[in-house]
């Protein structure tokens, strides 16, 4: 019988290899599953691995958007719009009677940041003396650059001085909605008012004369861009006040016919200067 | 061809069809700003009050201006500027939940002349920078936050239309007109 026991060993050795292991395994990982269902929680730390020696990142503290928040904000928009229209100045593109405006709004932005700031100390926090930080990443940097390359940079330096202002405008009107109190609001307001006059002038001094007053919102028979795609600034664009984004079109065309565009937005999340940010 | 129009102050029910139309375009303009907050829902009697105020001078500036479209028909801004206040109007409305009716006959009165005169633009600038001024001291009133917003998107707005009415009367170059609102608020 020596070839029927050498059969069965081989038979055996087999199903050990195979059949065993695979069945030896999952009663394994069935137990395990088990056991550790029905184990007791023994506290611990319990986020994900982690391997290597680095440090753990920092942080940030959890911004509120409390009423000195929303003045700091502000302060920041007026302060990047001065830097701004400083360095459109400098790059030549406004015209001498332009400059006239442009050195009066100036003005007025330094003014209306020192008034910010002056709320912001006697609401309790501190003021907050430079540009939005994300602005100048986001906004104010493309901007430039694109105008630095343009094909008529005095045309997009006017374009993007009356986006600005317009956007500074409603971010004013927006803010008033998160704003605690009555007096807040009116400070806003005063500012915001004004804001509204300089992008309403800037529209009248480019598009009255081709276009009239009253935009599309206000008056159907008008376009909303001109023959380039160019959007065009109108005083009145609609009947209220408006808070919504700005549409921004500079730069040179690329090989597709296509120039540098973006949306500028009222203040949200990435903008807002909170009480623990500092310059 | 003469162009002849009904003065409304003897025809008060004048261009219903058009006040209706305005007053639609002024809900769907607002809702544009997104007012979600606008509710009459829990409005104290002080900003009631208040809102009245502002509503009745933004009801006295669409009648003024419909007299300046009676002396000056062929001028687009006094119609434009009609409905935007009428507008105004409507949406203080939807604030309070009360009907837009009823003018400030007093100050209605104070300027009538004035808007119907050669002078109208001019006259036009005082009223515009007088009712910013106005909204600016109501929404420094006002507790109501939908209130607010509405108050805030008038006071853009009649900023707006300030510097249009400067550059039409031959000021648009003139800074202090321009960008400065000199007018003191309408006394309530």
């Amino acid at each position: 019988m020596t070839s029927d026991s050498s059969t069965t060993e081989t038979v055996a050795a087999e199903g050990l290899s195979r059949r065993s292991l695979l069945r030896t395994g999952g009663l394994t990982l069935g137990i395990g599953a088990f056991l550790s269902a029905c184990a007791a929680d023994f506290g611990g730390d319990t986020a994900a691995g982690r391997v290597g020696l680095a440090g753990r990142p920092a942080e940030l503290p959890e911004g509120t958007l409390n009423d000195t928040a929303i003045i700091r904000t502000m302060q920041s928009l007026e302060h990047s719009i001065v830097a701004l229209l400083s360095e459109l100045k400098s790059s030549g593109n406004y015209s001498p009677a332009q400059t006239t405006y442009i050195d009066r709004f100036s003005a007025d932005h330094v003014a209306a940041a020192s008034t910010l700031g002056e709320h912001a100390i006697a609401a309790g926090s501190s003021s907050y003396d430079c540009e939005n930080v994300w602005v100048r990443d986001r906004y104010l940097n493309p901007v430039i650059s694109a105008i630095s390359n343009s094909d008529n940079a005095a045309r997009d330096t006017r374009l993007a001085t009356h986006a600005f202002e317009s956007i500074l405008a409603h971010s004013y009107q927006h803010l008033v909605t998160h704003a605690t109190t009555p007096s807040l609001r009116r400070a806003l307001m005063e500012l915001g008012a004004h804001a509204s006059r300089r992008s309403a002038l800037l529209a009248v001094q480019s598009s009255r004369e081709t276009y009239g007053y009253l935009g599309a919102s206000a008056n159907a028979d008008v376009p909303e861009t001109d023959a380039d795609g160019f959007p065009i600034p109108y005083a009145i664009p609609a009947p209220f006040g408006q808070v919504g984004q700005i549409q921004l079109i500079v730069g040179a065309p690329d090989a597709d016919g296509a120039r540098y565009s973006t949306a500028l937005q009222t203040p949200a999340e990435n903008t807002f200067v909170y009480d623990y940010m500092s310059c | 061809m003469t162009t002849t129009r009904v003065d409304p102050l003897h025809n008060p029910t004048a261009d219903v069809r058009r006040r209706v139309l305005a007053g639609g375009a002024a809900a769907l303009a607002f809702g544009a700003l997104g007012g979600s907050r606008v509710s009459a829902a829990g409005m104290g009697t002080a900003d009631s009050t208040v809102l009245r105020f502002a509503q009745q001078l933004e009801l006295s500036l669409r009648d003024l201006y419909e007299q300046a479209m009676d002396v000056d028909p062929s001028e687009p801004l006094w119609s434009a500027m009609s409905e935007h206040h009428e507008a105004y109007a409507h949406a203080i409305a939807g604030v309070t939940g009360t009907s837009a009716s009823g003018r400030n006959d007093e100050f209605f009165g104070a300027h009538r002349v004035a808007i119907r005169s050669a002078d109208r633009i001019s006259a036009a600038y005082e009223l515009e920078s007088a009712a910013a001024a106005t909204h600016l001291e109501v929404i420094g009133m006002l507790t109501d936050v939908g209130a607010a917003e509405v108050i805030a998107s008038i006071i853009s707005a009649e900023s707006r239309h300030c510097v249009v009415l400067a550059d039409v009367m031959g000021k648009g170059n003139d800074l202090s007109y321009t960008l400065e609102n000199s007018a003191t608020a309408v006394g309530q």
